[in-house]
């Protein structure tokens, strides 16, 4: 059960998802933005959430958008992660969300939600730093295209009121083979010690990681070492603490990285 | 609302605010009533009063007409807490020093013998077996190892959260609907803390969804009825969420174990020391039985002739321990097996070989002295044999493909009831007027298909279609002949035997009315496909249907009754374990098996995938085949969980870290192995319906010994606790412990 009341929008439109956040804001309402649902809701019957309203952005067109043009593809953010694998059309995507919870739950998280969520995870986001991937952010102004690497730093940083609209993903950019590989503490579903993916790219190895650290990352210095083939370095030069909890160690996490690296190394630099 | 810490004393709660919200009808904490609860030992209140003992133990109950209501009167609540240093394992409570449980321990009243409460220690009972002279038998052996083990808690994740509705009637009759294994021991314990007639509390439980031993015991029932009371008896409901289920309800215990064994060059036993430490958490629950069963069973299926062995249920700042599913022989289980293991290593012999050549048979005794025939015990070499038969045992590991290798590991189990000596069952059978029956039991269904195989049992006995058999799938205490709990795999058991009785007296009614319509003695009839036919010639009868409710004659005039046939069961022979020895009969009969896994690792970073897994176990007959094979692999998925990633964790503070099935993991449809084989040996136990052993429990007792056993085989290192995750058998062979 959510023990606390609130009030449900379903706009149509970019301008009346923002205005309405708007005017809830204004209501001290403290609206937030809705894709799936699914961690608004744990969240909230947990009560670690509190919000006067939702604002569904599932039946904004632009954000259930979903077309490819000249070797890119437009994903609009209300897609979701079911759709995303099945009908994204690139390969990396489809792998890295197809390990994200369960196909129940991957039938309702959105994509815009798997990148704005809490959960330090994001998944999903692992292939779009991989190639120059444009995020369309909807605001005040309308809509605005910006470098997916500019606003999403570990996570998503968008100005209050603002939102995800869709991701414009040039996947032609990655020329070469790919690699994905998620490990957990042991079950298919669960949240990762290691989630790698990896492509090559004008003959560079580009790789992106999560569960490594608290937050997704990719790593020009890795990179560096990962191009020459040099595992052992590029573990040195992980930008962050390790995660060490319930799930695994730190340690076991760099042991797990060393033989992920190995075998995406064997693909990606054949 | 629940505690956020494991281990404080409480300085202060205040709920004026929550009392004065809409919708909030009653705040109640641990200090309005002086009730204290346990089966065996009275340690435990209904709500925390002065002092938390455990992260999650309910502290307070708002009740509120609507779910949200309630919600916000939790929030409203304020509890001030003095935190105490938390008790986090076994070996800290055992330590010199340590921070005690219970300091109140001793001033206890004790609910039920026997149990043993050291005061000034967080030793809650102590069970002792002592046989032969294993000192001079110690001496006398070529080999002894030694191991010790530590085992995490479980939860039994049943698929429905526990939940209860309590209404008071205005005459002071308690009506409770409870999802309960044991709605009769739910009724007597109401009775006893409310201080009513046994009658005037009925409880009913529905077709429960899961119980696997945590709705045996009694704790939301006690808090519903005190917040009804403080509502003059209005109707409340309380059900956990799945965090207070994991958290607040009771668990299954964890173990520590020291296991030595001696034995001869050639590999025969000859003796056992063996210390078991149970997990019990904050309260005793009915851990103290689980320690006399751990204890009547100690030594595995083994023929060890010098034992001796203490069982001791140790207080932590843990979640409380009831019963799980093996009733603690499943860790007991894991620490022998693994021991075994060790010593064939030791020996240079084969891991299956060895235990062949000390299984215990007809003849020998058990621990507790008990003299063993074919009867009790079943066939155990023959489940062994066919065990290494269907896994294709080979002593050594195997290369797989590249860097994967297989292993392949086996366990013996045996199991006995360890019920109360005066366990008892009935069954009651009444008639439609056309011939089909009603049968009414009260033992629970929740899953297992008890209902159905008791039905089938009085439709073979009657020899009718098992479509003319009517139950029905709750339990109402007032009507219902009580069952005495739906646990220890017992109920088909004593619930055949009582609808055999109760099919027998409703024969003998039929007959007795046959042989007045027929103008025959009764001897002479039989009853079978809806008649009372002659048995000389089936051709001259009397419909079931015209006599079970009183004959009619043409004339209109009618001779007899309602047929109702009554059954009775109570356990027979059944002794107390003596206090200083452990003699003592603890249950009817032994159900034995043997079970095997095989694993494929891979050895980089040790996941692995469970090739096959197989039990094989005397089932004395098999009743219903499907539904057998179904709870025994269903018990061998809950074994290979618990092997594998179910554990409850707990942190630093003593604070349960994964009170959600996202952490709490249980085993998923894709996780199974690719292989369950699942072969019964039948060796009828003539005293049982129509010849079956219970084999309710039995499937998960020796799976994760045999999947430690597998994964040590493939890692060449000994793995010696549960979950094994791939993290876990990396540290051990990084570690190169043998």
């Amino acid at each position: 059960m959510i023990p606390f009341d609130f009030s449900y929008h379903r706009p149509d439109s970019v301008a009346e998802a923002v205005a309405s956040y708007r005017r809830l804001e204004r209501a001290g309402l403290e609206p937030v933005y809705y894709g799936g649902g699914t961690e608004i809701i744990t969240l909230a019957r947990q009560g670690e959430l509190r919000t006067g309203a939702v604002i569904d952005l599932k039946g904004v067109p632009e954000c259930r958008a979903l077309m490819c043009r000249d070797g890119s593809v437009l994903l609009g953010a209300g897609l979701t992660l079911a759709e995303v694998g099945e009908r994204g059309g690139w390969a990396p995507l489809a792998e890295a969300v197809g390990r994200i919870a369960d196909h129940t739950s991957r039938c309702r998280i959105t994509l815009g939600g798997n990148l704005a969520g809490q959960l330090p995870y994001r998944e999903a986001v692992l292939p779009l730093l991989l190639v120059d991937t444009v995020a369309v952010v909807a605001g005040d102004g309308g809509l605005r295209r910006i470098r997916l690497a500019d606003v999403f730093r570990g996570s998503l940083r968008l100005a209050p009121g603002t939102f995800l609209a869709q991701l414009e993903v040039p996947l032609d950019e990655a020329d070469g083979p790919h690699f994905a590989s998620k490990r957990t503490r042991l079950d298919w579903v669960d949240y990762p010690l290691l989630t790698l993916v990896g492509v090559r790219a004008g003959g560079r190895v580009r790789m992106a990681f999560s569960g490594l650290c608290g937050y997704p990352f990719r790593d020009p210095a890795m990179e560096r070492d990962l191009q020459a083939g040099r595992i052992e370095d590029a573990i040195g030069h992980i930008p962050g603490p390790v995660v060490d909890d319930l799930h695994g160690s730190a340690d076991y996490r760099r042991h797990v990285l060393a033989g992920a690296l190995h075998d995406a190394l064997e693909v990606l630099r054949a | 609302m629940t505690s956020p810490l494991a281990h404080a004393r409480i300085r202060s709660a205040d709920v004026r605010a929550a009392v004065a919200l809409p919708g909030v009808r009653a705040v109640l904490t641990g200090t309005e009533s002086a009730i204290m609860c346990g089966e065996v030992l009275e340690d435990r209140p209904p709500l925390a009063r002065g002092r938390v003992r455990y992260y999650g133990e309910p502290v307070a109950v708002v009740v509120a007409d609507t779910e949200a209501a309630a919600a916000a009167g939790a929030r409203a609540v304020r509890f001030e807490y003095e935190p105490l240093p938390p008790v986090r394992s076994v070996r800290e409570a055992l330590a010199e020093g340590a921070p005690l449980v219970h300091p109140e321990l001793g001033t206890y009243r004790i609910a039920q013998q026997p149990v043993v409460p050291m005061a000034g220690s967080n030793v809650a009972d102590h069970a002792k077996v002592r046989r032969g002279e294993p000192a001079r038998a110690f001496g006398e052996a070529d080999v002894v190892v030694e191991a010790r083990y530590s085992l995490p808690q479980v939860d039994h994740a049943a698929m429905e959260t526990r939940g209860v509705r309590c209404e008071i009637l205005p005459d002071g009759r308690i009506e409770l609907h409870t999802c309960s294994q044991a709605p009769f021991a739910v009724q007597k314990t109401i009775a006893t803390y409310f201080r009513l007639g046994v009658g005037s509390v009925v409880v009913h439980t529905p077709l429960v969804g899961g119980g696997f031993g945590g709705k045996a015991p009694v704790q939301l029932e006690v808090i519903a009825v005190l917040c009804a009371q403080a509502l003059g008896g209005r109707p409340v409901k309380l059900v956990n969420s799945r965090e207070q289920d994991i958290a607040g309800s009771p668990v299954g215990p964890g173990l520590d174990a020291r296991i030595r064994l001696g034995a001869t060059r050639a590999g025969r036993l000859v003796a056992a020391e063996l210390e078991y430490w149970l997990d019990i958490g904050a309260y005793a629950d009915s851990t103290p039985r689980i320690a006399r069963a751990v204890a009547s069973a100690c030594t595995g299926p083994y023929r060890i002739d010098a034992v001796r062995c203490d069982v001791r249920c140790v207080y932590t700042n843990h979640t409380y321990a009831t019963a799980w599913r093996g009733f603690g022989y499943m860790p007991m289980t894991f620490a022998i097996e693994r021991t075994m293991d060790k010593l064939a290593a030791r020996l240079g012999q084969d891991r299956a070989e060895l235990r062949r050549a000390n299984l215990i048979g007809p003849g020998d005794r058990t621990p507790t002295q008990v003299d063993l025939t074919e009867n009790l015990l079943g066939d155990l070499p023959k489940c062994l044999e066919r065990a290494r038969a269907l896994v294709g045992w080979r002593a050594e590991r195997a290369a797989g493909e590249d860097r994967h290798v297989r292993g392949q590991g086996i366990a013996c189990f045996w199991k006995t009831s360890s019920s109360p000596p005066n366990a008892t069952s009935g069954a009651l059978v009444t008639f439609n007027s056309d011939g089909s029956v009603n049968l009414a039991v009260g033992a629970v269904e929740m899953g297992a298909g008890t209902k159905t195989t008791a039905a089938q049992i009085l439709a073979q006995r009657l020899d009718m279609p098992l479509e003319q058999v009517h139950l029905h799938m709750d339990v109402n205490t007032l009507v219902d002949p009580e069952h005495w709990k739906t646990v220890a795999s017992m109920s088909t058991y004593m619930v055949g035997q009582a609808v055999l009785d109760a099919a027998e007296d409703a024969i003998r009614q039929l007959r007795r009315m046959g042989g007045v319509v027929l103008r025959c003695s009764p001897e002479d009839l039989d009853v079978g496909g809806g008649r009372v036919f002659l048995k000389d010639d089936p051709d001259l009868f009397v419909a079931v249907k015209d006599v079970a409710h009183g004959y009619q004659y043409p004339d209109g005039d009618a001779v007899g009754g309602q047929v109702m046939g009554r059954g009775a069961y109570i356990m027979r022979h059944l002794t107390l374990l003596d206090p200083e020895t452990g003699l003592g009969m603890p249950g009817p009969s032994w159900t034995v098996g043997a079970q095997a896994v095989e694993v494929e690792l891979d050895t980089r970073d040790f996941t692995y995938r469970i090739l096959k897994a197989v039990t094989v176990m005397d089932a004395g007959r098999v009743l219903n085949p499907p539904a057998a094979r179904g709870v025994v692999m269903g018990g061998m998925s809950m074994g290979l969980g618990y092997g594998s990633r179910e554990c409850l964790m707990y942190g630093d503070r003593g604070e349960l870290l994964n009170d959600q099935l996202r952490t709490y993991k249980v085993m998923r449809a894709g996780e199974e192995p690719a292989e369950y084989a699942v072969e019964f040996v039948e060796t009828p136990q003539v005293n049982a319906p129509l010849g079956a052993r219970p084999i309710g429990e039995h499937g998960v007792l020796g799976m994760p010994a045999a999947l430690a056993s597998a994964l040590s085989a493939a890692a060449g290192v000994e793995l010696d606790t549960v979950p094994l995750t791939p993290e876990r058998i990396w540290r051990a062979v990084r570690q190169g412990r043998r």
